[in-house]
């Protein structure tokens, strides 16, 4: 994508560095003279937000790391001192902790914009990759650092999250324990999530660094998904893009202001506001809103398929979720890059997106929450009358707590009228449960990746694909200026 | 993006060569000599080639590894026992910083706690931590025993009957008054409470696991009953888990 460096050193000093490290080139050729193609729209700011979400975790952490201690004992206190007693601490820790959702607010918009416009396909496949593989990072970072405050959810987080390990044959428990430093979670296992949680954002910049490198060798995608073929078809970087990107993050940091000062709480757990107690379980166990739809796909599975328990194959389906993402390139068989071009394609993933919050949902809810019931409960009861003449009666009710109340009293009335009660049999109705429901969702997760979109590709009629760039934007302008032709 | 190079031209570069490592963008910034950019790949063809042709020198004894250009070099056995050492050397260095987050020898320590049962009246319980896990000692009573007994014979997804549950690490038959299981739900880890579900046990709310009045699972989604620690009665009522 860079064609020959545009760079021309000024002052003297300029040009005795770049004949040394021509550190000065590199960022006027990345950032300043880069050939951005000239159609990208809004959704193409979030690498910006994302980079910018990143510094403003390290920045705030290495602050927070500066007031935290890592004990069992202390963890908790130290948390709430930073929030009342050091300076600004209330600030900082709320920008750090609400920053992770921002996270992956806008990693979520980030991915879903490059899975519609194809940004996954060849040559960029590897880009796609290295940002699973980011992704990823991001969420063990988060979990390690959900922990920290050592409330509530964060150990009972901890534990089920370690508990999945189990779910593995043989070496299972051996590698829970190795995790933990222990055989519960304890100080150990604190401490070391202390230190990794401090380390992974910096591979996580490693990996960001990776994830640009490519995107400036393969240059960016864009909503036509047409390669950039000329000059015509692009814009300088600066400053198209970077004032592009500057609208966008004004937008976002408003956004994030808005959560920070005056919702700080709005996206965590009451339930960390309590000193974590290994004895005392919360009666419902949820992890942050990002992580929810996989807790659900987790959870979809109570039943066991042959060898694999429900436990493990809802661990392999939950794994399998972010797994299935390195492989997309790969299973969508489509030539057309952008589903701006793609009609059915298009459907299918408006879909996908309404499953993923589907999920999300599902993932917050008790598993045995019932959706929707076909009737009521009905325990019909026998009984034989004074004169030895058979007679029912009927107890109904919404759940069969309430039929049951129901029954008893009908049964009262029976038994005060003289008659002798025999047998009763209990009519259940049909319930779709959230369990059931994540199910259905998990299998459209899955069916959309490894189904719909290799076969879609192949089957699929497109519509048509503009040549070039300049000419996609020629023929857009074209219907702007005479909108009364078409109507 | 890296174009460094870009000012020295090749003829007064003093490395030379460097014209001859084609347009890719890394291999321009990097002052490689061409002929040891391209080793590797003939490095990986002679070693499979020797992979071959020693399977191949055990057929015919007389062939010589050292004479033909395709055949394995001693400098190529030089090549792999070098790399094996190295990664033998790396897999040496790297057991330490792996091995240091296992359970550390004070944690070990802990493995062992004595407790006198005679503390916990009949039908109550006590939470007791072992190994930093939070373990139930339950005094049944009569009725409990009795319904746990009664249903030795009912299908179970863990099958064992209430002698089992109660049986101490030697093997020998414990107190059935006295039920000694860890508190954590088989599923997920999270502490049941008694009084709950329909077998008159434990109940674990997280996701709906029932445990019958001897800890076995009877519904819900956990695939095991509570686990019974290793215990036994050192004397009279004193119990040593661990």
């Amino acid at each position: 994508m860079s064609g020959p460096s545009t760079y021309v050193p000024k002052s003297g000093f300029e040009q005795w560095l770049d004949k040394r490290l021509p550190v000065m080139r590199l960022m006027h050729d990345s950032f300043i003279d880069y050939p951005t193609p000239r159609n990208l729209n809004y959704f193409w700011t979030f690498g910006a937000i994302l980079t910018l979400c990143l510094i403003t975790q390290v920045v705030t952490g290495i602050v927070l790391a500066m007031h935290y201690t890592a004990s069992v004992d202390l963890a908790f206190d130290s948390v709430q001192r930073i929030k009342r007693d050091v300076p600004f601490g209330w600030l900082i820790q709320s920008i750090h902790a609400t920053g992770a959702s921002m996270f992956f607010l806008a990693v979520y918009i980030h991915m879903f914009r490059g899975l519609y416009y194809g940004s996954y396909k060849a040559p960029r496949e590897l880009l796609w990759i290295i940002g699973v593989a980011i992704y990823l990072a991001m969420i063990i970072t988060a979990f390690l650092g959900y922990v920290l405050p050592w409330g509530q959810m964060s150990f009972w987080g901890a534990t089920v999250i370690t508990n999945f390990f189990t779910a593995v044959p043989i070496v299972g428990t051996p590698i829970q324990q190795w995790l933990m430093g222990g055989f519960a979670i304890d100080n150990p296992t604190l401490t070391r999530f202390f230190s990794l949680h401090y380390l992974l954002p910096f591979v996580i910049f490693g990996l960001v660094i990776l994830h640009v490198w490519a995107l400036h060798v393969t240059g960016q995608n864009n909503p036509d998904g047409v390669e950039v073929k000329d000059k015509a078809d692009t814009v300088p970087f600066t400053p198209y893009a970077t004032v592009k990107d500057l609208v966008s993050v004004a937008f976002f940091v408003l956004m994030f202001a808005a959560f920070v000062f005056f919702l700080p709480d709005a996206l965590g757990h009451p339930d960390n506001y309590i000193p974590a107690d290994p004895l005392k379980t919360p009666p419902h166990i949820v992890p942050e809103w990002y992580l929810l739809p996989f807790y659900a796909i987790l959870r979809a599975i109570d039943f066991s398929i042959g060898p694999i328990s429900a436990k493990l194959g809802g661990l392999l389906l939950m794994v399998g979720a972010i797994g299935v993402l390195v492989a997309l390139p790969w299973l969508d068989t489509s030539k057309v890059r952008s589903m701006r071009y793609r009609p059915l394609a298009r459907i299918f993933f408006v879909i996908f997106v309404v499953v993923c919050g589907a999920l999300g949902w599902a993932g917050g809810q008790s598993p045995d929450k019932v959706i929707w019931q076909s009737s009521s409960f009905r325990i019909e009861g026998q009984a034989t009358g004074p004169g030895g003449a058979a007679q029912t009666y009927v107890g109904a009710g919404v759940t069969l707590e309430a039929a049951e109340k129901a029954f008893e009293k009908e049964k009262a009335k029976v038994v005060a009228a003289g008659a002798a009660p025999q047998s009763s049999t209990v009519t259940t109705p049909f319930q779709f449960k959230v369990t059931q429901f994540s199910q259905l969702l998990t299998l459209y997760y899955f069916a959309f990746f490894l189904l719909i979109l290799p076969i879609l590709g192949l089957r699929e009629t497109p519509g048509r694909v503009p040549e070039t760039i300049a000419k996609a934007i020629g023929a857009k302008h074209a219907a702007a200026a005479a909108p009364d032709r078409e109507a | 993006m890296i174009k460094g190079e870009t000012h020295g031209t090749a003829s007064n570069d003093p490395r030379g060569g460097l014209k001859d490592c084609g347009d890719a963008p890394l291999a321009r910034g990097l002052p490689i000599f061409p002929a040891l950019r391209a080793k590797p790949a003939v490095k990986l063809r002679i070693l499979v080639k020797s992979w071959g042709s020693s399977v191949a020198n055990h057929a015919s004894p007389a062939a010589n590894a050292e004479t033909a250009g395709d055949e394995p070099t001693r400098r190529d056995f030089i090549y792999v026992a070098t790399g094996a050492m190295g990664a033998v050397g790396v897999a040496a260095v790297a057991w330490p910083f792996i091995d240091q987050m296992s359970p550390a020898a004070d944690t070990l320590a802990l493995s062992a706690t004595e407790y006198d049962l005679a503390q916990v009246p009949e039908g109550q319980q006590v939470v007791i931590f072992w190994r930093g896990k939070p373990v139930f000692i339950r005094h049944r009573t009569p009725a409990e025993i009795a319904a746990a007994k009664k249903d030795d014979a009912a299908s179970m997804r863990d099958p064992q009957t209430d002698a089992d549950r109660v049986i101490q690490a030697n093997g020998q038959p414990g107190k059935a008054e006295y039920l000694v299981v860890e508190a954590s739900c088989t599923h997920f880890g999270c502490v049941p409470t008694f009084g709950g579900g329909s077998f008159g046990g434990w109940l674990c709310a997280c996701h709906g696991s029932v445990y019958d009045t001897a800890a076995r699972i009877r519904s819900g989604p956990a695939p095991q009953n509570l686990i019974v620690p290793p215990y036994t009665y050192t004397s009279g009522t004193v119990v040593k888990i661990g």
